[in-house]
């Protein structure tokens, strides 16, 4: 019995060998069986190598150089930087903006492609430009936060992608039109934003497939966006950057599911326009007198801009005020909407003995119609206005004239800058404001 | 031994004797110099960095930051490339020939450190208000921050003193961390101010307050260690005039105290590294004295 069991048990054995045998068997075939292939075809060495020599001639073959466009974090607004990278280490770098005192600017330093963490374009000497990004000394220790290392993922002639190595953040390179000018081009992003962004410029109302949504786009003169959803609390913080036909949002999200980042500034001016899906588009205000009724600013009248009948008038106000107030400087006629009073007013400013006077005769007024404008003479205004209609020759006629019902055109609609003021009842009668 | 085994270890031998034979060394233990284009803004600069610093004194002098060998904690940007050209003829001139002509050629060559790394900006540690001027890791590499700052518009006493606290006293800092790293300092010199340091709480204390504790500096109370180099460091660039107002500010206890770690850091660099303290400070001074704009070679 003792023995049947012994060998019993020394079968169990060798059968458990053998399963084990054949276990180990079929694992190994079954691993030679199907040879995978290699997902690249050289070691990851070699391919960054490659992939740094690469960028290099890249960045150095565009004879114009690049436009960077930069931001230092997600959350803050971009800058626009022109950079010529030479084949002997050399880069150049040009701004024009606030940093920089307002003034074109460009600082030579030096650059290089480094393996770090895939291919980077590492700035590792100072320039004075591009490094105000990431100089740590105001506020001690953060500065504003941006990098001078960008990591590339992705590049081409046309477009180099890259992030920032510390923060992330995604910043492009574009190379840049052999013809153009760099202060020109400089010239053209400032330019964009005196049309698009300055004081009293209107809310931007999101429209996508022709359906006003309910964002709203504020502020932007900050580069820096507020977007606010109507009939509700909430607000995001929405950075961008100018290009010279319009804008670039740092992320669309969460407006609009369309990826509509670039917004360009559509041909007859009416509209910024996604480039990525044009149903997705910025437009301004709908109703210029609704605007100009909400909008507390000057709208100064241009005096190369007016109907004959208007300029004879403004000429014998100015000439009247000249000829009485001896040394007198910066006389100009405008058109505001007074909040508190809520009036409009006609304001026949200047600067006497280093005062300035602001002299204002009061209109009530009405939005007769989409873009049509009533103002009608109260007979009062501040006590300058008062005094000075009765003293300055043509100040009251033309306070005369001016109560009546207007239709207002502009030749920007998407941010009105220059309104056009045309007499509803005689279209002969006409003047050019400017917001100021 | 069967035949096997013998064949093994024959393999073995002449593998190892091979090994050795192609083993050669170069003249330093950094890469021969990079091809430089000769149109590159540097290519003069690092022309003179290979004939001044890498091949007498085998130190590579890392003036392109490298990101990944500076220290993440802290936000940097790189040093100006004019900068660097004039704080690396400093170094030179005040730390690097001052021990050439005052111990021997072959002392920085043998302690120096094998890499300087310039940063612009300075490491700034908002928590704490403080910010590093330098470091030295290991007696290797020593990283001097804030280069952007170098003003030589100027060699009024008050730009020297600015120099002198950014610049050349911490180059002397850092390399007496390396030295006392090479060889230690005597314990006794940490009894003298047990105690009294205060590695989270020295930046509050204010000059005065520092001095009557008996220490040079208010970061030579942080640490013994950094007491002593602080030691060194100050009275080698500082002038009598300086000095003694420091000793004078301390009180005739604080005084007494400074003086006696003088005395401390005299005898070990007299007897560990037979440095002349004195002979070399007066040597450092004249050379400080001595600057001026002609001083530089603009066209590096």
């Amino acid at each position: 019995m003792q023995v049947s069991i012994i060998m019993t048990f020394k079968i169990l054995i060798m059968n458990r060998k053998i399963l084990y045998i054949v276990s180990v068997t079929l694992v190994l075939f079954s691993g030679c069986l199907k040879e995978q292939e290699d997902l690249f075809s050289e070691p990851a060495a070699i391919r960054l190598n490659n992939a740094i020599g690469s960028i290099d001639s890249v960045l150095t073959h565009a004879k114009n150089g690049w436009v960077m466009q930069y931001f230092a974090d997600s959350s803050s607004a971009g800058y626009t930087m022109l950079l010529r990278f030479e084949p002997n280490g050399k880069v150049t770098v040009a701004a024009k903006n606030m940093l920089v005192g307002g003034q074109y600017a460009e600082s030579v330093s030096m650059f290089d492609v480094i393996g770090d963490n895939g291919p980077v374009i590492t700035f590792n000497t100072y320039n004075e430009i591009l490094h105000r990004f990431s100089d740590p000394s105001n506020p001690a220790g953060i500065g504003l936060g941006g990098d001078y290392e960008f990591v590339v993922y992705s590049y081409a002639d046309t477009l180099i992608r890259s992030k920032g190595k510390k923060t992330g953040t995604e910043i492009l390179l574009m190379p840049l039109n052999e013809q153009e000018n760099w202060n020109d081009y400089l010239d053209s992003i400032i330019g964009m934003k005196k049309i698009l962004f300055s004081a009293g410029s209107p809310d931007l109302r999101l429209v996508v497939d022709g359906v006003k949504t309910d964002y709203l786009f504020t502020n932007g003169s900050s580069m820096m966006f507020t977007v606010g959803k109507l009939q509700t609390d909430l607000t995001y913080d929405c950075p961008f950057i100018l290009t010279h036909s319009g804008f670039r949002l740092y992320n669309a999200e969460p407006f609009s599911k369309k990826g509509a980042k670039n917004f360009v500034l559509n041909g007859d001016k009416s509209a910024l326009v996604s480039a990525e899906d044009p149903t997705v588009k910025l437009l301004g205000p709908d109703d210029l007198a609704l605007y100009i009724s909400e909008t507390s600013v000057n709208w100064v009248l241009d005096e190369s801009l007016m109907s004959e009948d208007v300029k004879i008038l403004c000429t014998q106000i100015i000439q009247s005020v000249e000829s009485k107030y001896n040394g007198v400087s910066d006389v100009y006629l405008a058109v505001r909407k007074l909040d508190k009073e809520g009036v409009f007013s006609l304001l026949l400013g200047f600067t006497y003995n280093r005062k300035i006077i602001e002299a204002e005769l009061y209109f009530d007024y009405s939005l007769i119609d989409k873009n049509v404008l009533g103002l009608s003479i109260r007979g009062d205004g501040n006590s300058a206005g008062i005094a000075l209609s009765k003293s300055i020759s043509g100040y009251m006629d033309f306070a005369t004239l001016l109560s009546s019902s207007f239709q207002l055109s502009t030749d920007v609609l998407v941010c009105p800058k220059n309104i056009t003021f045309t007499k509803q009842n005689n279209s002969g009668t006409w003047f050019v404001s400017t917001r100021e | 031994m069967n035949k096997i085994t013998f064949i093994l270890i024959a393999i073995c031998i002449f593998s190892s004797f091979y090994a050795c034979k192609e083993d050669e060394f170069t003249d330093s233990v950094f890469q021969d110099a990079p091809a430089i284009d000769p149109t590159s803004p540097a290519y003069n600069f690092e022309m003179w960095l290979e004939s001044n610093f890498r091949k007498p004194y085998n130190l590579s002098f890392q003036y392109r930051m490298e990101d990944v060998g500076s220290d993440q904690d802290y936000n940097l940007v790189p040093a100006s490339l004019e900068k660097s050209k004039q704080l690396a003829q400093l170094i030179k001139y005040l730390w690097f020939d001052v021990y050439a002509s005052m111990v021997d050629e072959e002392f920085l060559k043998k302690y120096g450190p094998r890499m300087i790394h310039l940063i612009g900006s300075a490491a700034y540690n908002p928590n704490s208000g403080t910010m590093l001027l330098g470091t030295a890791e290991g007696g290797i590499k020593v990283t001097l921050y804030s280069c952007n700052d170098l003003d030589l518009t100027s060699f009024s006493q008050n730009n020297l003193d600015l120099m002198n606290e950014y610049y050349f006293k911490t180059m002397h800092h850092e390399f007496t961390h390396i030295l006392h790293q090479t060889k230690d300092y005597p314990r006794s010199f940490e009894k003298i101010s047990a105690g009294k340091y205060s590695p989270m709480g020295w930046q509050y204390r204010t000059d005065e307050e520092a001095a009557k504790l008996g220490f040079i500096s208010t970061y030579a109370g942080s640490e013994a260690r950094e007491d002593f180099v602080e030691i060194i460091a100050n009275y080698l660039v500082k002038s009598d005039k300086d000095w003694n107002a420091v000793v004078a500010m301390a009180g005739t206890e604080g005084a007494s105290i400074i003086n006696q770690k003088l005395t401390v850091c005299t005898d070990w660099l007299l007897e560990k590294w037979n440095i002349d303290i004195a002979k070399m400070r007066a040597e450092i001074l004249r050379r400080q004295q001595s600057l001026d704009a002609s001083f530089y070679n603009n066209d590096l």
